[in-house]
């Protein structure tokens, strides 16, 4: 019995060398580069003068000036005095609902369009195209000297239209808003258009031979079918939209007048041009907490896949 | 020289008790089948003779070296898997050659002995021609052969297979049988094989294995389990139509026992009561179909039925008869006999043959069917 | 027959418009940025990109690429440099990890898988400023091997979710037939799995490469020296503090978009499928 315990744990030691010398490379990269910056930062986030503090998250929330405030900026009266915090979430409320509804009427609708594989490629190649200069493109769509939508809105004759949207804090942050659904709408559609792919064709035959119109094959089959895709797209749309950069920065710089500051915006502000190393730190964390209550439904999905 | 010899082995997945207490010796040059249906271990104990998994409990012997634990490549062993398992990214050449060019250090052998190899059993395979090709590019017959020449090339102490004729057409698998045993018996290679199909493992085994349930039921050659199923799972296992199961009821009397079955009794004599201990009470009588005549006129020691159904199946037919209540009996009868649905007959069932299984336990009643099988031998002679 | 009846049905014809107005909507863009930088200014700002009558000129994309103000040059080449590297090496690294979680099992499986999980959702921003300092100590900040180093082990987060689920639908026969042909675990990795999952490997490749290609925020932090900027900074950079030159700026734009968009035509079907396979863990 004892020989045999021995030749057990022999083999339990070969499995475990062997799974080690698989992960290992992998473990050391992260361990350096992912894990320990991780604790580093949120370790950082609590140092006050002293002692581990909460100081830096009361700052940062209740800072006030207009291009790093989270919250409430000191802007009241003269345009928007919303902080970053409230443009993230803005931006969610519009931007997720807006691409998410938007890439599946129109991943059910490819199902008759003739080209629709180039329909797809189309709508998704703002998806592949680095994102600061998709914030370049929004910036040149909406410029008043050479951009479509200003001088459309001038046709109309709509003064405050045709001027260029990023430069003004009234429309600063609903142009980008608008942009990230063209950047992002190809994501929407590709992962719809798998889901609907693999519905059964029987299903919507049936329902056409029994007489359903296509907004009722719409809405009770096909929308519930694909309703897992749905839930991921938007889940991974508030996911990005939280962790809105490149856009921002290469767009309107988080103005005019911190109009349209997001929040790794603003860390980058602390970090990068404060040189507050708490702040950024904490603005950091605050950030992180959000993505993880966001991503913790993929996270459970996936664990359960597997 | 390959002897293979599992002691007592459990192999256990989670809750599941996937192999319980095999214990088997499969001798040199044998053609040994492990039979069952799915989920019963069978596929389980040949991965624990690979390698593959280690069992919880027992230890696997080749030639008398305790390999419980050793890892696969250590074995000398070669497998065939039920798809073919072609590694899809090489030509044939290189599929059926990855044995030995793993191994060239340690075997000690140049590029042009595995030319040699490969193309000697290429050719014994009658694979010649697609050494280049890739594995997508093969039928499904001629994929089997690859891997057989895969598993031949290096010339294994022993051959797994588990169940590699499944994937083939009809046709393809009873030639590919003849084949692989005329190939098993010219190189000499002990195999253990492992299948669901009892002709497969009727026409190709020295010995086979029963199992079911993770354990193994009875152990001989097919002639033996055949005839003589040691429990009522090996009775209605084999066979086609499988052997007919009456639940009877047993019960002494003076000088004896008594078989009460539906539609007719039976004496037993010479038995008493005491010897079959506990055996009282109901019990299960077993005949094949076989071995039941059919006669169109009452005689002595029959049984009346009425037809119930007649399935043609060219030289023979297969007749479903009604005895009492719903207790149906088979009976395989040639074709030149001709019955009709709705008619009465009398069966005459060969006592010789029959079989009694405990109830309980399924297990055959070694006693009493030996006391019943030999009276009407001595009543023959009579 | 039946296909003429579908063909004009209102709900088909509606669909084909809508799909096909919003195609062209999504493509004008791009448009309007290849006309700008193929226009002089003048003439762009003076009758708009949509003529096209006029002259044409590839004065824009010698501009930036060849004047030291811009160098797109340089950093299309620092791009490159980085991105090559920061795709390989994560991708095996992350493949031999992701064959240890589909295939072995070892203590702290979970944790790890967990772990690899919550790296995928934590923003770039978590990690910076303690790399900054670290990169600092190692003597790598502004170097471009320090942004390489960061961008793999980024990445093997990602490539091993992405990884294992495409190892977990792969048979297993034929890994097992290999240990049984007497082949080493590391045998089997390199000689069979990877060479069968060349698809997999592809649409990570792919995305892997977009992303680092397109990363701005690590460049921004850890590059400052015109030398080691990267093709994203210098795009940015081209845009002036109050003036922009929208002829030169289209024309960075467009060189900065090549490369990947030149790896999704060409991996196109894979580069789809691994999307999708990245977020529902369906390779």
């Amino acid at each position: 019995m004892a020989q045999k315990n021995k030749a057990y744990r022999s083999i339990r030691l070969r499995e475990f060398k062997r799974a080690y010398s698989f992960l290992l490379p992998a473990m050391i990269l992260l361990a350096i580069f992912v894990i320990y910056p991780i604790i580093g930062t949120i370790i950082i986030s609590f140092e006050g003068e002293s002692s581990l503090t909460l100081d830096n998250y009361i700052a940062v929330l209740t800072e006030k000036s207009p291009s790093k405030a989270l919250i409430l900026t000191d802007n009241i009266g003269k345009t928007p005095p919303w902080g970053a915090l409230v443009h993230n979430i803005v931006w969610i409320a519009i931007h997720v609902p807006v691409t998410t509804f938007l890439g599946l009427i129109l991943a059910y609708a490819l199902v008759h369009v003739y080209g629709r594989s180039i329909v797809k490629s189309l709508v998704f190649l703002s998806m592949v195209i680095p994102m600061v200069v998709g914030g370049l493109i929004i910036r040149f769509i909406f410029d008043a000297q050479v951009g479509v939508i200003p001088r459309l809105f001038s046709l109309i004759g709509l003064e405050g239209l045709s001027r260029t949207w990023t430069a003004y804090p009234q429309t600063a942050l609903f142009s980008l808003i608008i942009g990230s659904i063209w950047l992002w709408l190809g994501f929407s559609l590709t992962i719809h258009s798998a889901a609907v792919d693999s519905i059964p064709k029987s299903f919507i035959e049936a329902a056409r031979i029994d007489g359903a119109s296509e907004l009722q094959i719409f809405r009770h089959i096909v929308a519930p079918s694909v309703w897992p895709a749905t839930l991921t797209v938007m889940v991974m749309t508030l996911l990005w939209d939280l962790k809105i950069f490149d856009i921002v920065y290469a767009a309107t710089q988080g103005g005019p007048g911190g109009s349209s500051t997001v929040l790794a915006y603003v860390m980058w502000l602390y970090f990068a041009r404060a040189l507050d190393y708490g702040k950024a730190a904490a603005t950091a964390v605050i950030l992180t907490i959000l993505t993880l209550i966001a991503a913790s439904y993929m996270i459970r999905r996936s664990l359960r896949g597997g | 020289m390959a002897r293979v010899e599992l002691r007592d082995v459990v192999k256990r997945f989670g809750k599941t008790v996937a192999v319980d207490h095999v214990s088997l010796e499969i001798n040199d040059k044998e053609f040994f089948i492990l039979l069952g249906p799915s989920g019963c271990g069978k596929t389980t104990t040949l991965r624990l003779v690979a390698g593959l998994e280690y069992p919880d409990e027992g230890s696997i012997l080749i030639d008398g070296e305790d390999v419980t634990y050793s890892e696969p490549k250590d074995r000398n062993v070669a497998m065939v898997f039920q798809n073919y398992a072609l590694y899809p990214n090489m030509s044939v050449y290189d599929n059926i050659a990855f044995p030995l060019k793993i191994r060239k250090k340690q075997l000690g052998i140049t590029d042009d002995e595995i030319r040699k190899s490969v193309t000697e059993v290429a050719r014994l395979l009658r694979i010649e021609d697609l050494l280049n090709r890739k594995p997508s590019q093969l039928s499904g017959g001629q994929q089997q052969r690859v891997a057989l020449a895969r598993a031949l090339v290096r010339r294994p102490k022993i051959w797994l297979m588990d169940e590699p004729l499944s994937n083939l057409d009809a046709l393809l698998r009873i030639a590919m049988r003849a084949e692989l045993k005329r190939l098993q018996k010219e190189l000499g290679i002990t195999t253990i094989y492992v299948t669901h199909d009892q002709a497969e493992a009727m026409s190709m085994a020295d010995r086979i294995a029963v199992m079911n349930k993770g354990r193994v039921i009875q152990v001989g050659d097919p002639k033996e389990v055949f005839l003589e199923p040691r429990h009522v799972f090996v009775a209605t296992f084999l066979g086609s139509p499988p052997m007919n199961i009456i639940e009877c009821v047993i019960e002494a009397i003076d000088n004896g026992l008594l078989l009460s079955c539906p539609g007719f009794t039976k004496e037993i004599k010479g038995v008493s009561s005491d010897e079959v201990d506990g055996v009282k009470g109901k019990v299960y009588l077993g005949i094949r179909p076989e071995f039941i005549s059919i006669s169109k006129s009452p005689l002595p020691g029959t049984i009346k039925g009425v037809v119930y159904v007649v399935e043609p199946l060219g030289t023979e037919n297969i007749v479903s008869v009604n005895i009492i209540g719903d207790i149906i009996v088979k009976v395989k009868v040639g074709s030149d006999i001709n019955v009709n649905t709705g008619e009465t007959i009398y069966l005459y069932p060969d006592w010789k043959r029959i079989s009694i299984f405990d109830s309980d336990t399924g297990k055959l009643l070694t006693r009493i069917t030996k006391q019943l099988r030999e009276e009407y031998t001595e009543e023959a002679m009579v | 027959m039946k296909r003429r009846i579908m063909l004009f049905k209102p709900s088909v014809i509606i669909s084909n418009l809508a799909a096909w107005i919003i195609a062209f909507i999504w493509l004008l863009p791009f448009i309007g940025l290849f006309m700008t930088s193929t226009r002089p200014f003048e003439e762009v700002v003076l009758k708009g990109w949509w003529s096209i009558i006029g002259d044409y000129t590839i004065k824009n994309y010698i501009e930036v690429l060849k004047n030291q103000q811009y160098d797109l040059y340089t950093g299309f080449k620092n791009s490159l440099i980085v991105a090559l590297p920061s795709t390989v090496m994560p991708l095996i690294i992350a493949a031999m990890a992701a064959y240890a979680f589909s295939r072995f099992s070892f203590i702290m499986k979970n944790l790890l898988f967990i772990l690899i999980l919550v790296i995928m959702a934590i923003p770039q921003q978590t990690m910076v400023i303690p790399l900054f300092f670290l990169l600092k100590s190692m003597g790598l900040l502004d170097k471009l091997l320090g942004v390489i180093l960061i961008h793999s082990s980024w990445g093997i987060a990602w490539i091993t979710f992405f990884m294992k689920n495409y190892f977990s639908m792969l048979p297993r026969d034929v890994e097992e037939a290999a240990r049984v042909d007497g082949a080493s675990y590391a045998t089997i990795f390199f000689k069979i799995i990877l060479p069968i999952s060349i698809p997999a490997i592809a649409a990570a490749a792919a995305i892997q490469f977009t992303w680092v290609w397109a990363d701005f925020f690590f460049a921004l932090i850890f590059l400052y020296s015109p030398e080691n900027m990267v093709i994203t900074q210098k795009v940015v950079a081209i845009k002036g503090q109050y003036h922009i030159d929208w002829g030169l700026l289209s024309a960075g734009s467009i060189l900065a978009m090549i490369p990947p968009i030149i790896i999704y035509a060409a991996l196109q079907k894979y580069y789809l499928r691994g999307m999708v396979g990245w977020v529902t863990g369906k390779g």
